[in-house]
């Protein structure tokens, strides 16, 4: 399991460009976990009518300078 | 002689502009009051990473001759005041506290620079900062900035320069920076008035980034009134930052009433009141008080439901670490050896975000924004603690913990709504504890509005930390 999630660390951050040492890998272990379990919360949401772009919806008015 | 610089030092921005208009007071004599001060007490607070003395007094003796020709340029002229190491000065290093531009000296000023130099107000230096405006209180180059009520402790990041040197009375006010809290943590933490205003309400240009979509720029001051003074000389349009609004920019100082009669105001205790997730007791009750203060003046209370609120804090990271990566990834590259631990840790984090982790992050974030957007046309603003907990002792910091806490402030981040910190009272053990006041888009005047009614009524500004 841990050597898993080394594997994915220097995946991921070779894919990035950066080259990591075993220990800075190691370092980076109980932080990635963290995040992936936090990311599970992000990823169950249901966000069916949620777009990435910005929305100007049809109430919008100028007088608000910018949609919410 | 030490007892008039220090009743000088805690004159309010508004207090002391208006000695200066009328010539009762020399920009020059208080200049001088506040590079004393800092000689005097800045070796414990270590709030400033550079200070400008011959600069300073220059730009005073400037003020003092146009304010003596009758050519009074504002509330500010003349006014002594420090910025974050992130803010561009023309010709004085700015670093963002970090190794990798130790020697780094702009050429232009960032836009809210230049707009404080057109006010009038006299740059007294520059000031510490969490690393990039993210990493912690350990950083690559410069001390950190302690707390001024208790220097054992943090001042909450990552503008801690900014919260300690106004707590501390060695400046009058200073600007922030504020990704996911960095100008309202400090503020709290620090016992003193920070804003968050609407993304795209003062200019971003000159400062150097940490994550595009979700940076702020705003004041940080003693009182509210000082805040709606510095917001008036920043706030509007600029052609040199795409996302600047231009939606008029209003009298913000004309329209404190400190009136909350009628003003609805929206508690979502489901997230923000929730002590099981962390937040401090002692907070929770002076919230609570502050709050019954608020309906005591005639605002009405109200408890509203945002669930999209449980996306927040995980959403904020992913979207705040995963830009922080790409702006900084080229000098990870070349030069990881010159970031400091701390800020590293949290730049590689941001490269083990997947685009889908990112567009999820950013799908949450429209939803959050909708949610807001409906109950904000049910009441007028949302208030909440600033903190989760008070500043913590410097040994007791721990990044992976914190990751697991609710961000009270990020929120406001992602949705881009003005929030502002305002003081609402001390632990046992004498640390600030903020309350947070946020509105509707472009609509800062109902907030300061309100943290102002708050503030004159529990006068909690009339506490100074004793150094």
């Amino acid at each position: 399991m841990e050597e898993n999630v080394t594997d994915a660390i220097r995946l991921l951050s070779e894919r990035a460009g950066l080259s990591l040492s075993d220990e800075e890998i190691e370092k980076l272990v109980p932080y990635y976990q963290r995040n992936k379990e936090r990311l599970e919360t992000l990823h169950s949401a249901d966000l069916t009518h949620d777009e990435v772009a910005g929305i100007f919806p049809p109430q919008w008015s100028a007088d608000q300078g910018v949609a919410l | 002689m030490s007892q008039d610089r220090n009743e000088l030092c805690a004159l309010t921005i508004r207090e002391a502009g208006l000695l200066i208009s009328s010539g009762q007071l020399s920009p020059v004599e208080l200049t001088k009051a506040f590079l004393e001060r800092i000689d005097e007490v800045d070796s414990r607070v270590q709030s400033y990473v550079t200070v400008l003395p011959e600069e300073a007094l220059a730009q005073a003796r400037v003020a003092e001759a146009e304010v003596l020709q009758g050519l009074y340029r504002g509330p500010l002229h003349g006014i002594p005041i420090a910025l974050k190491d992130l803010y561009d000065t023309r010709g004085v290093r700015t670093t963002g506290q970090s190794k990798v531009h130790e020697h780094r000296v702009p050429t232009e000023d960032a836009t809210t620079t230049a707009r404080l130099k057109e006010g009038g107000s006299v740059l007294l230096g520059k000031l510490a900062m969490h690393e990039f405006a993210l990493g912690g209180p350990k950083t690559s180059l410069f001390e950190q900035a302690r707390n001024p009520w208790n220097l054992d402790h943090v001042t909450g990041g990552s503008s801690s320069g900014s919260g300690a040197a106004v707590a501390a009375a060695t400046c009058m006010g200073s600007l922030g920076s504020d990704t996911g809290g960095s100008i309202r943590g400090p503020s709290s933490l620090c016992g003193i008035v920070g804003l968050k205003p609407t993304y795209g309400r003062v200019s971003r240009y000159g400062v150097i980034p940490l994550s595009w979509s979700l940076d702020h720029c705003g004041p940080m001051t003693w009182t509210v009134e000082d805040t709606a003074l510095m917001l008036q000389v920043i706030a509007g349009p600029d052609p040199k930052d795409p996302s600047a609004s231009q939606a008029p920019v209003p009298d913000y100082f004309g329209q404190l009433r400190g009136d909350v009669k009628g003003m609805v105001i929206g508690m979502p205790r489901h997230y923000f009141f929730d002590t099981e997730s962390g937040l401090d007791q002692e907070t929770l009750e002076a919230v609570d008080r502050a709050l019954s203060d608020l309906e005591s003046l005639g605002a009405r209370l109200e408890e509203v439901e945002i669930p999209s609120l449980a996306y927040a804090g995980i959403s904020n990271t992913v979207i705040m670490l995963s830009e922080a990566f790409a702006y900084h990834r080229d000098n990870m590259v070349s030069q990881p050896q010159n970031f400091g631990d701390m800020v590293r840790t949290r730049f590689y984090q941001g490269a083990l975000f997947t685009a889908h982790d990112y567009i999820q992050a950013q799908r949450a974030r429209s939803l959050l924004k909708r949610e807001f957007a409906e109950t904000l046309q049910r009441v007028d603003v949302i208030a909440c603690p600033t903190s989760v907990t008070p500043a913590s002792r410097f040994e007791d910091v721990d990044p992976l913990a914190a990751l697991g806490r609710p961000s009270y402030s990020a929120p406001f981040n992602q949705t881009g709504l003005p929030a502002i910190s305002v003081p609402c009272g001390f632990t046992s053990a004498g640390l600030p504890i903020g309350l947070q006041i946020a509105g509707k888009p472009f609509d800062e005047s109902t907030v300061m509005n309100a943290a102002y009614a708050y503030q004159q009524h529990a006068g909690w500004f009339e506490r100074r930390p004793q150094l």
